[in-house]
């Protein structure tokens, strides 16, 4: 199934756009289809996108994407007919067509050669495995977060995507908002002294699991397919409930849970980035306590998760402090400084609200440029790596320590038990 | 209501117990072989329990099962329902029971029972399973097959590699597939084990085979690396490739390898591709655009300009250019545009393309991606080739060629950039971004010395840049451009002397706001000003300055003024706040009270408490008060410093609402005094139930520090009387203390 072979014509966009060339040297205003051209862009600069599990969030991704004027979407997947449909609606109606095809199973979308990206935006049940799917099928891809469930998924997620060379874009778009990355940039760069903590809003600590709710009456597979939305979890009777919280359902996977996963893949992730540690993780994860969770970097700055005693900026904040001064930013767009010089003059944009239009720009760039966007497989991975950590500490309710180089708890059979699970067959990593 | 319940309460109790018996388990007798709570575990999968509490039984044997447990699990690999939840435990608990138990399996079992026993395997790394596995992969089931060429591959080792490489040749097209995948991860493990001839071998295998494409991209970006330098040829032959994706691989490939030579490489294959451009040829010049049909037309000249500014090559005729100004009739697009001297008209049908034409020839397609591949590998000898690009190129290569200058350029750099930066659209950003990026003294100068040698448009974006970069040695020039007569190069100087200029000179920027040209300059002064003051050294001497301008100018300056001072804060900044809102002049204590209460550092709360206590104005009164109470709830400020600021609120305030939002605060930080503050509130029915709430749940957080303070309290909560249930949580606090204090 998620194995398909793809045996299609190679494309020969290279060859196209260079016999193309020719016409755009006509200094006139010409309708397309007198140039045998049917879209927007020189085939060569048009993105086609997919989308696979457009609910909610989804949604508004595939709004992001559609704003792009490079961008043709046409094709959409979803376990859920309902969804398949009103997805094609609002594709084609965006086109002026009725292109955009549907289906129940991705394997079928993956095999179309045409498509060059997907967006995923199922929910974190089959972030990775859809994303290393699609990848082995040739896709560059766009997955909502929390990209994986575990330690294992996050590394062979970044070491898929090396090996196939395509483009990942985790969407924790905060990466690409300017006041967090200004916030970061005076972090990393020294402006608030040597760096002492990063601060992270989790969203949240509990850790449990989706488990094995009672059975009801399963409605068939074309209207909503429960095998398919199981996917690579454990096998479980048909329940409406589970099928309705995909945003939960098997999050963060194995024992532990959602854990920290929530905003923690966001925010955590600007805190690796602040700590200039998008390449390793922390080294020692403690247990919560007091609402409040802890880790350390192998350079001795601390990581802490909190909920409260932020200074009201908004959603998602972060806190970066050092010997000589602090920032602390949130989705309101606004910044705090431990004092007005460190702007140093600069006007930062205030963007609130957390749009991921340029986080989606960056991806649809790295498409056509080949280089890496912010949120990478490599960024995600480690980012990833350390909520999972986390939520092991809060899960044993003690401290564990983890090697960034071998990727393994030291001496520590129990945590390191809990760095993957087996998928449901036939899905494999 | 959610259906989502589990099948048995007894099957949740014992999950939830197994939970708990089995992270003590694994706690306290790791290691330990009579391991009673594991048999716990195992005789529970060994008897009637419903299939969902074997389920979360599988579970916890994956945190501390051991070869033991595997002769219970083992039979579960053949039910459908439990398989996939025993497979959990058994690629986890180390050992060689469980490579046995799914080497068995192997042969007991078929479909996707078999494909997930299969996986198991190779997530386990099972070598002893390799004949195994080689003889499944011509299995007639062609998933089966191809999860036991990815195990193999997972296993890696020569012995794994030949069935693969087998496979590879003979296997049917979706097994080839698969082989091709497991072949890959056989030659990374060779690889890492320095065994670099074997990686190629396998690797050339690949590229070589009848395979999807995807996986010849993945045998060709392992062949170049597995090379080494010598893989540069294979290399440049993608960066050559007509097809798109085998010239992708060489692009990311390039990166990975990351040498001097490689950037050689795709400097030459960048210089290949660059031809002579033509003179461009003579651009339209678009008059006007509607969209609409019959009377009802949109004007859309600005959407189809801003498209055009932006060199976009098309445009679709659709509601997205202007709504639809004609409903249920067919639209259409029609523009009129210049060429020389002749005008033409050109109508496009709803939801049909314009092509919007280029002023030129295009380049080669790969420029713009090798481009960004030179920026990446960020090596300086590839510097003139990407100046070229950026001054000769089409509209798409300058864009890139600009954006990699703000990586790998220099002063020379300096020059185009500028000269970019005036372009509409995406290429004058683009420039701009580049021109505030590039780092260095070498850069600061050569802007600075291209300020007098340019004016009009070119002058204005170079004195953006100037503020942007904070160059202060340009400061001078500056000063000189404010009073300019070209506007646009006025404001640009205003606005950059926000950003560079020094103490001494901020009387100057004072005076712009003071005494404005028009409103557009004083718009600019105010903006310029604030990021002038926030970041002078001496926030207290820039507060002095800023105060002392405010006599005798008109009051709305007066306020501007207190705004910057409100910014820069500080203590001269505080006191000058608390004088303007003792001011004669509503507009100043309005503004003061307003800053004030906004402050972002706790040191205005003796003001704000001050002014909360004498202002006569009820508004401005309650505006200090809560200000005051801002900074106790949000601030890190000392616990007892906290605690009596909610104190003196609980004193001074005369609505109950701040009263309430006083004891939120002592809930939030609870102590034993903040305690003792709240129960005397209990008597006050308009807070009752508020303080009673809070008085119970600080009582509970410092119990076991002060148990003789939480028994006074309680003693004399129940002693004010209340609701019933208050009452009897506070006796039985007060009975939990006793106790404590008893030891």
């Amino acid at each position: 199934m998620f194995e398909r072979v793809i045996r299609a014509n190679r494309r020969q966009f290279l060859k196209t756009a260079l016999g193309t060339g020719a016409a755009l040297a006509v200094p006139q205003l010409i309708p397309a289809a007198a140039l045998g051209r049917d879209g927007g862009f020189a085939p060569s600069e048009r993105i086609v996108v997919g989308g696979i599990g457009i609910g909610s969030r989804g949604s508004y991704d595939l709004g992001c994407f559609l704003a792009q004027p490079d961008v043709q979407f046409v094709a959409v997947c979803d376990v859920k007919a309902a969804r398949r449909e009103s997805i094609k609606s609002r594709a084609d109606a965006h086109h002026g067509n009725q292109d955009c095809q549907t289906y129940r199973d991705m394997g079928d979308l993956l095999a179309r050669d045409d498509i060059d990206a997907v967006l995923i935006a199922t929910g974190p049940n089959w972030h990775a495995t859809a994303s290393v799917t699609a990848a082995k099928a040739g896709k560059d891809v766009y997955c909502e977060k929390p990209c994986t469930k575990n330690v294992s998924q996050s590394l062979i997620l970044a070491e898929t995507f090396r090996r196939t060379g395509r483009v990942f874009q985790a969407g924790t778009q905060r990466r690409n908002l300017p006041h967090f990355q200004f916030a970061v940039q005076l972090a990393q760069t020294g402006k608030l002294g040597k760096l002492q903590t990063v601060h992270a809003h989790p969203g949240g600590m509990g850790t449990g699991m989706s488990g094995w709710a009672s059975a009801d009456p399963e409605p068939p597979r074309e209207e909503a397919d429960w095998d398919l939305y199981l996917g690579p979890a454990a096998w479980r009777p048909y329940n409406a409930g589970l099928m309705r919280s995909a945003f939960n359902f098997e999050k963060g996977g194995g024992m532990v849970g959602g854990g920290v996963l929530e905003w923690g893949s966001h925010c955590v992730d600007l805190c690796q980035w602040a700590n200039d540690a998008d390449g390793t993780s922390p080294v020692e994860y403690h247990a919560a306590e007091g609402g409040r969770a802890t880790a350390l970097y192998a350079n001795g700055v601390e990581l802490v998760l909190r909920s409260d005693g932020w200074l009201g900026l908004g959603s998602c904040p972060v806190r970066f402090e050092g010997d000589t001064g602090w920032v602390e930013a949130g989705d309101s767009g606004k910044l705090a400084l431990s004092s007005p010089a460190l702007l140093a003059g600069r006007k930062v944009a205030e963007i609130g609200g957390y749009p991921a239009t340029f986080h989606i720009r960056d991806f649809l760039d790295c498409v056509k440029s080949r280089s890496q966007p912010l949120a990478n497989a490599e960024v995600a991975c480690h980012g990833h790596i350390a909520c999972h950590a986390l939520n092991v500490a809060i899960f044993l309710g003690r401290t564990v320590h983890y090697d960034p180089a071998t990727h393994e708890f030291i001496g520590d059979e129990e945590a390191n038990r809990l760095r993957s699970e087996a998928l449901r067959a036939p899905w494999r990593l | 209501m959610s259906k989502v319940r589990f099948l048995y309460v007894g099957a949740v109790l014992l999950a939830l117990a197994l939970v708990a018996a089995a992270r003590t388990a694994c706690a306290a007798d790791a290691g330990n072989p009579a391991d009673d709570r594991q048999q716990v575990l195992i005789e529970v999968l060994q008897s009637d329990a419903p299939k969902a509490t074997k389920a979360i039984t599988c579970k916890q044997l994956a945190l501390c099962g051991t070869g033991k447990a595997v002769p219970a699990l083992a039979p579960l690999l053949a039910d459908a329902e439990l398989a996939s939840w025993a497979r959990i435990p058994l690629e986890v608990i180390p050992g060689p029971e469980a490579d046995a138990a799914l080497r068995d399996a192997m042969g007991q079992v078929t479909g996707r029972l078999l494909i997930g026993v299969i996986n198991s395997i190779g997530v386990r790394g099972d070598a002893g399973a390799v004949e195994a596995l080689a003889a499944r992969l011509k299995d007639r089931d062609a998933e089966v097959a191809s999860a036991a060429a990815v195990a193999l591959g997972k296993i890696g080792g020569p012995a794994a590699a030949k069935p693969l490489e087998t496979a590879l040749a003979g296997a049917s097209p979706d097994v080839r597939s698969a082989a091709a995948e497991g072949l890959v991860l056989c030659a990374e493990k060779s690889l890492n084990a320095g065994n670099q001839a074997d990686a190629v071998k396998w690797y050339d295998l690949i590229r070589q085979a009848d395979v999807p494409r995807q996986r010849i991209v993945e045998g060709t970006r392992g062949a170049i690396l597995a090379r080494g330098s010598a893989g540069l040829p294979l290399l440049i032959e993608q960066l050559r490739a007509d097809d798109r994706e085998m010239f992708y691989i060489g692009l990311r490939t390039a990166r990975e390898l990351g040498t001097p030579e490689v950037t050689k490489a795709v400097i030459e294959e960048l210089g290949r591709l660059r031809q002579p451009r033509p003179p461009a040829p003579q651009s339209p010049v678009l008059k006007s655009a509607r969209y609409g049909a019959g009377d009802q037309w949109a004007d859309v000249t600005a959407k189809l300009a801003a498209a055009m500014s932006n060199h976009q090559l098309s445009i679709v005729a659709s509601n997205d250019l202007a709504g639809d100004p004609a409903p249920s009739q067919v639209k259409s697009l029609q523009v009129t545009y210049a060429l020389g001297d002749e005008e033409k008209t050109v109508t496009v049908a709803e939801n049909e393309t314009l092509q919007l034409g280029e002023a030129g020839p295009e380049d080669d397609p790969r420029m713009v991606p090798l481009i960004y591949a030179l920026g990446d590998l960020g090596h300086p000898a590839a510097l003139p080739v990407v100046l070229e690009a950026a001054r000769d190129g089409s509209w798409r290569t300058r864009v890139a060629a600009v954006r990699v200058l703000g990586q790998i350029g220099d002063a020379s750099a300096v020059p185009v950039l500028v000269e970019a930066a005036q372009a509409a659209g995406e290429l004058g950003q683009r420039a701009l971004e580049s021109l505030d990026r590039l780092e260095g003294e070498a850069i600061d100068k050569a802007i600075s010395a291209g300020l007098g040698q340019v004016s009009g448009p070119t002058k204005a974006v170079l004195i953006q840049v100037v503020g942007s970069r904070g160059i202060q040695s340009a400061v001078p020039q500056l000063l000189e451009a404010a009073d300019s007569d070209d506007e646009p190069v006025r404001l640009a100087a205003l606005n950059a002397l926000g950003m560079t200029v020094g103490f001494d000179q901020l009387d100057k920027l004072i005076q712009r706001l003071v005494e404005p040209k028009d409103a557009q300059e004083a718009d600019v002064a105010r903006t310029a000003l604030l990021l002038a003051c926030t970041r002078m050294p001496d926030r207290n001497a820039t507060a002095s300055k800023l105060l002392a301008a405010m006599p005798g100018t008109p009051v709305d300056r007066k306020v501007a003024l207190l705004e910057l001072v409100g910014a820069v804060a500080g203590e001269k900044a505080i006191a000058g706040m608390a004088a303007a809102a003792r001011s004669d002049e509503d507009a100043l204590c309005d503004a003061a009270s307003r800053l004030l209460g906004e402050w972002m550092s706790p040191d205005a709360a003796p003001v704000l408490l001050d002014l909360a206590k004498t202002l006569k104005d009820e508004k401005y009164k309650l505006r200090a008060l809560r200000g005051y109470l801002r900074i106790a709830r949000q601030f890190d400020v000392p616990i007892d410093e906290r605690t009596a600021m909610c104190g003196e609120t609980l004193q001074i305030a005369w609505r109950p609402d701040e009263k309430k939002l006083a004891l939120e605060v002592l809930a939030r930080f609870p102590t034993a005094e903040g305690l003792s503050l709240a129960v005397p509130c209990v008597r006050d029915a308009a807070l009752r139930p508020e303080a009673g709430e809070t008085a119970l749940a600080i009582a509970a957080k410092v119990l076991d520090a002060d148990p003789a303070a939480v028994a006074a309290a309680m003693k004399a909560m129940i002693e004010a009387g209340g609701e019933r249930s208050e009452i009897d949580r506070a006796k039985a606090l007060m009975d939990q203390a006793a106790l404590k204090a008893a030891g």
